[in-house]
C-alpha cells in the first residue's frame, strides 16, 4: 500500500473550546511564574536541629582538646618582665667566667622559677628548652653578663 | 498579522501582553498538533504546548531575527517533545520498543481521535519509527514544512533529512502492506 493512497487528514481531535481558552491559560501561567515568591527552605528541619547542634558542640570540644598545646619557652618567658630576668641574674652570685665556663643553665632556670614561685614541671617545659631560650632569645651572655 | 508587527508589539512595554497573545493565537494550533503527533496524549500535549510558549515568552528578548519566528517557535516545541519522550523512557527504564507500545495503547484509549481505521493504522506505523525520524516525517508530511525549514529546526543537513524521510515512507508503506 502506498502512502499517497491515504487521505491526509488530522487524525487527532481536541475538546471543543480548547484553542479559545489556551492563550488565557498560558498567560495565567506566565503571571504565576513571574510573581511567585521565593521561599527559602531551611536546609535541615527543626527536628534534626537539636541533635545537629549537640553533635557540632561535641565535635568542637574534641577538636579543642586535641589541638591544645603546651606553652613554648618563648611564650612562657615572654610573660616575665625583662627587668625581673636581669635583676635576677645581676643579684645572683655568679661571675662571668663561671657563667661561661662552668655554668649549668638548668640551675639558673630552676632558681629563677623558684624565686618567681613557678613550678617548672607544671609548665611542661624542659630545662634544655629554657636554657636555649636564655641564650638565644634574650641574649643574656652578651649584653647583661 | 505579520510576525514583524507582532514582535514590535511585544517589544513595546505598553502592548507586550497583547502582542504575545496575538503570537499564541497565531501559532497555537500548529504547535499543538506538532506536539500532539509526537506525544499522542492530549493532556501531555496541553502541558507541553504551554511549557513551549512560556519558554518563547522568556526567551523573546534573545530571539535573533536572522531566523524565522515560526521556525524558532517550532524548534522550542520540538525540544520540549524530545525531552519529554526521553524523560518518559528514563523514568520507566523502558527500551525503545516499550515506549512505542505505551504510545500505541494511549492511541487506542484516546477519546479524541478519528474513527477511520486506516488512519489508526498509519499512526501505529508512525510509532514504529525512531523519535527523530517520526519528527521529520510529521513535519514534512503533515505540516508541509520545507526541508530547509526542518533543517533549521533540527540542525540537520537537508541531505540527511531527505534520506530520513524517504526511509520513513518505505517503512510505513511496508507496515501498512503487511497488516
Amino acid at each position: 500500500m502506498k502512502l499517497d493512497e491515504i487521505h491526509k487528514l488530522n487524525f487527532f481531535k481536541v475538546p471543543g473550546d480548547y484553542f479559545d481558552t489556551l492563550p488565557g491559560r498560558i498567560q495565567e501561567r506566565i503571571r504565576e511564574t513571574e510573581v511567585r515568591p521565593v521561599i527559602i527552605q531551611p536546609v535541615i528541619s527543626f527536628k534534626y536541629l537539636v541533635p545537629a547542634a549537640a553533635f557540632a558542640l561535641a565535635l568542637l570540644v574534641v577538636v579543642l582538646v586535641i589541638t591544645e598545646k603546651k606553652p613554648t619557652p618563648v611564650e612562657m618567658l615572654s610573660q616575665v618582665p625583662t627587668e625581673s630576668l636581669v635583676s635576677y641574674l645581676v643579684a645572683s652570685e655568679i661571675s662571668t667566667e663561671e657563667f661561661f665556663e662552668n655554668i649549668d643553665l638548668s640551675i639558673i632556670a630552676n632558681d629563677f622559677f623558684t624565686e618567681q614561685d613557678m613550678e617548672i614541671d607544671s609548665l611542661g617545659v624542659s630545662i634544655d628548652e629554657i636554657e636555649r631560650l636564655l641564650l638565644d632569645e634574650f641574649d643574656i651572655h652578651g649584653e647583661y653578663l | 498579522m505579520e510576525d514583524r508587527e507582532i514582535l514590535d508589539k511585544i517589544r513595546d512595554p505598553e502592548t507586550r501582553n497583547f502582542g504575545f497573545n496575538l503570537l499564541v493565537r497565531k501559532y497555537q494550533q500548529k504547535i499543538y498538533w506538532h506536539i500532539r503527533r509526537m506525544v499522542i496524549d492530549h493532556d501531555d500535549s496541553d502541558d507541553l504546548v504551554q511549557d513551549a510558549f512560556i519558554k518563547v515568552w522568556q526567551n523573546l528578548q534573545s530571539f535573533r531575527e536572522e531566523s524565522n519566528l515560526y521556525t524558532w517557535i517550532y524548534k522550542i516545541a520540538t525540544n520540549e517533545c524530545l525531552n519529554f519522550l526521553r524523560k518518559k523512557r528514563n523514568k520507566y527504564f523502558l527500551p525503545l520498543v516499550n515506549i512505542e507500545s505505551a504510545l500505541s495503547v494511549a492511541l487506542d484509549k484516546s477519546a479524541h481521535v478519528s474513527a477511520e481505521e486506516i488512519q489508526m493504522k498509519l499512526q501505529k506505523a508512525l510509532l514504529k519509527l525512531p523519535d527523530k525520524q517520526r519528527l521529520v516525517f510529521n513535519m514534512k508530511y503533515f505540516d508541509d514544512l520545507k526541508y530547509e525549514e526542518i533543517s533549521e529546526i533540527t540542525n540537520t543537513s537537508v541531505g540527511s533529512l531527505k534520506a530520513s524521510y524517504h526511509l520513513a515512507v518505505k517503512k510505513i508503506e511496508e507496515f501498512l502492506s503487511n497488516t
